[in-house]
Order: structure tokens, then sequence, then C-alpha cells
């Protein structure tokens, strides 16, 4: 448990990525720019559903609604059970309207960037 | 699971279908110099009971689990169990064992059993999953393939298989089975007994220490330096069951660097919404920025921590990720990775 907020400390997740032999070799910033990347990417696809994540100490994510309702989750894995329920919506990777919509995005974003 | 987790006692799991020849496997291991100081756990289940007693005069350590299937039923039991059994190995009441041994029943679904190595919290800190070894008779196991979703299961989570019985069958017969046993797990290195000899120290080596093999490969994504490896499920001239019918080996394979914010959100949200349709996951992956190859291992929900390899297997460096699905179209996962491999930001993107 964190000393200062009281927040619960998890155990590292496999999405968090592999874990280096020597955890001290990762650097503090490394991780929160990894944590950051994370953040962005599922943020991505959860505005299909009107939801958004924020990173939380590094360790925890908090998931978010419209109407303002939020959650604490742990890990990515119970991340989608928890945006289900606050999006009403079913979170499947395989979606073809959520497909759609990430391709384009993916094409748009390589063509701005090619044109920059 | 791997060099990282030296202290933990590796658990292997012997699986496989009704009279495949689990047990013989298992004395045969016993009975060598680098399975020495190992309990074993059998359940009692019948006619295993037999098997069980033994077992019994090759290791006074076996705990007999008294009801019903270990995998199915048992799953909070198998834990008490193994927590009795480290109790006992600590106390001094059993000899210090550096490993542990479960063979399943044969109708048994390993994934349960997986899961409680895995996921209990007490044993996940004293044990480590081990090797999956699963026995497939090269007499009936074609025919078990085609009509039993568990043999399917047995041989989908396998790190290592072994055809037994090979001696009563010609080699057609012997190429037949492999090639059923190849359709639901196309990695696992297959052993032929009792023609091979087998070397239980290697048949139970760190699992995944094999790299998935894509084989034959299809042309696909090519514009994002990619392909894809679809591995049918064709009866091969049988009349498969149903379940059988749903399920095939999907391989995908990435050459670039895989970006692991996007592949972690992929594979997080892909086992959230189809785990209990992807019964294996297995891979190694070249992830940006990281030198050693990662290895991804998982049963249905569950991910094993990704380990580092020392190094590549082979020269080839591209990722390779194997899935065997139920009921999953393999080019709508093509797509779905695709299309998240592609949201990494261009200086982090993969495919």
């Amino acid at each position: 448990m964190c000393a200062f907020c009281g927040a619960l400390v998890q155990e590292r997740h496999w999405a968090d990525g592999p874990e280096r032999r020597d955890p001290e070799a990762e650097e503090a910033a490394s991780w929160r720019q990894r944590r950051q990347a994370q953040v962005a990417l599922v943020n991505r696809i959860l505005c299909q559903y009107g939801l958004e994540v924020r990173d939380w100490n590094g360790h925890l994510f908090v998931l978010s609604n419209r109407t303002g309702q939020s959650e604490v989750v742990p890990h990515l894995a119970t991340l989608w059970s928890t945006a289900e329920r606050l999006g009403q919506c079913r979170c499947d990777p395989l979606d073809p309207a959520l497909l759609a919509r990430v391709e384009r995005e993916g094409a748009l974003g390589a063509e701005s960037r090619r044109g920059t | 699971m791997g060099p990282d987790a030296p202290d933990l006692i590796p658990v292997h799991v012997i699986t496989g279908f009704l009279g495949s020849g689990k047990t013989t496997l298992l004395r045969q291991a016993l009975a060598s110099p680098a399975f020495a100081n190992t309990a074993v756990v059998v359940n009692e289940f019948g006619e295993i009971a037999l098997d069980h007693l033994l077992l019994q005069r090759v290791d006074p350590d076996t705990v007999v689990l008294q009801t019903g299937c270990v995998c199915c039923t048992l799953r909070s039991e198998l834990g008490a169990a193994l927590r009795d059994l480290y109790e006992k190995r600590e106390r001094g009441r059993v000899p210090p064992f550096d490993r542990l041994a479960i063979e399943t029943t044969g109708l048994a679904d390993p994934a349960p059993l997986l899961f409680t190595l895995m996921a209990d919290p007490v044993l996940r800190h004293h044990f480590r999953l081990g090797s999956v070894v699963t026995t497939v008779d090269a007499v009936n196991g074609a025919r078990q393939l085609a009509q039993h979703l568990e043999s399917v299961k047995q041989v989908a989570v396998a790190d290592r298989l072994v055809l037994t019985k090979t001696d009563l069958v010609d080699r057609a017969g012997i190429d037949g089975v492999r090639a059923a046993v190849a359709r639901y797990n196309p990695t696992a290195p297959l052993i032929e007994t009792p023609t091979a000899a087998l070397a239980p120290d290697r048949l139970f080596a760190g699992e995944m220490s094999d790299s998935p093999s894509g084989g034959d490969e299809a042309p696909g994504w090519s514009h994002a330096h990619a392909r894809i490896r679809v591995s049918r499920p064709d009866d091969g001239g049988q009349t498969l069951d149903r379940h059988a019918r749903d399920i095939s080996a999907v391989s995908l394979i990435v050459d670039l660097p895989l970006d692991w914010p996007a592949f972690g959100t992929w594979l997080t949200m892909l086992l959230h919404a189809h785990g209990e349709d992807v019964l294996r996951v297995k891979g190694i992956v070249r992830v940006r920025g990281v030198s050693a190859p990662v290895v991804i291992h998982g049963v249905q929900h569950l991910v094993h921590p990704p380990t580092f390899l020392e190094r590549w297997p082979t020269a080839d460096r591209r990722s390779r990720l194997v899935l065997i699905v139920r009921k999953l179209p393999a080019p709508a996962l093509e797509r779905s990775l695709r299309a998240f491999l592609r949201l990494a930001p261009l200086d982090r993107r993969a495919a």
C-alpha cells in the first residue's frame, strides 16, 4: 500500500510487459513512458464506447464514462469487463464496427505522419 | 516456468485420453535419475486407483485425491492437496522434493487444473507450471480426437506430445495420427514411443524452449509486412465431431517488432471477449526496444507472465503467435491484430 495515498500497489500484470531480469534496470521513466503509451492506446479503443481511462500512480487505472461514473481497475485484463458495465457495451476486438473505425484511424494516422 | 523463477517448484502435468499411456510414461519418468526427488499427485477415478498403487511403490509422496476428477470438480481440493504437500515438505515430514508431477484423469479437461496452478494466490508463490505432456494413443488417437472434445483440449494445451503404442500401428496409421494431432497443436514436439527413447529430462524441460514453428505460410498482410498462416481443420477423411471441427490452430507471423502496449491491449481484450474459445496461446515475439525474444504462454483466460529467452532458437527473428481457437475465424483474428498494431504511433509501429 502506498504510504501517501493509501492506494493498493498491485502486482505486475502480464499485460504490463515482460519483466526485466534485473527489475532495477527498468528505470521509472521508462515505466511511466510505457504506461502513458498504454493508456493512450487503450483510450483509442474505449472512445468507441464513450469511455476513458487514465493512469493512477503508475499501477492502477481509473475508468470513467460520460456521466462521470468512475471505477478503479487494477490491470487491463479486468478493465474490459468494467468497461462493458460502465459503457453498457460489449468490448470485442473482433467486432467489425470497432475494427472499421480503428483501421480508418490507423490509416489516417499513418498518412498524416507521412505528410508532416 | 522458466529460468526467471528458480526457487519455485516446477509442476509437470501429464494428461492424455483414457488408455493412452499416461501412467506408463510417468513410471518411466520416475525411474529416471533425472526425476529423483519427485512428488506425484494422481487422482482416484475408477481404474486409475490401481495405477496409483503402482505409483505409490515408486514414490511414497503420492497424494490421492479421493473424489471425482482433478480437473473438473476438484480444483479447490487439488489446491489444498498441494498446499498440504508443500507444508509437509517445509516441516520435513516428506522428503524435500524438487518437482511435482500431476497425472490427470483420461476424461479431464486440463485447463481448470492449469488455472489452479497459475492463479491460486498461495500456490503460485511456491509452485510454477512446468511442462504439460500429453500422451496420444497411436491406435485410437485419431478417433478420440474426432469424437471427444476433452481429447482435443488435452492435445491443445500440450508443450510436448508423446505418441504411444506406435509399435501396434503401421507407418500410414502413425502419420494419420500425427496429422490429426498437428491440426490442434502444430507447435508441440511429438515423440513416438516405444520406437524413440524417452528422455524424461528433456521431455519435461522448460516449456516453450521450442519456438512455435509457423510451417507453410501463405501471403497476407503484405502492406503490413506480416503474414498469416491458417491451419484448417481438414478432417482427413474422417467424420469429425462438431466440437472437433470447430477447432483450428491459427498462426500469426509479424515481421517487425511488436509494440507491446498495442499487443497487450489486443490480447487482453481478445481473451476477455473470447477466452473460453482460445484454448491455447503460444508465442515467441520480438518486442520493440527489447533484444531478447519474449515468450507468451496462455491457456484460455490466463496468461503466464511473459518471460525472456536467452537467445532466439533459430535465425528467424519474426514474432510468431499460435492460437488454438474454437469457432474464431482466422481472417478476423488477423484483421484485428493488424488493426490494433497499426494504432501504435508510427515511431513505435510494428505492423
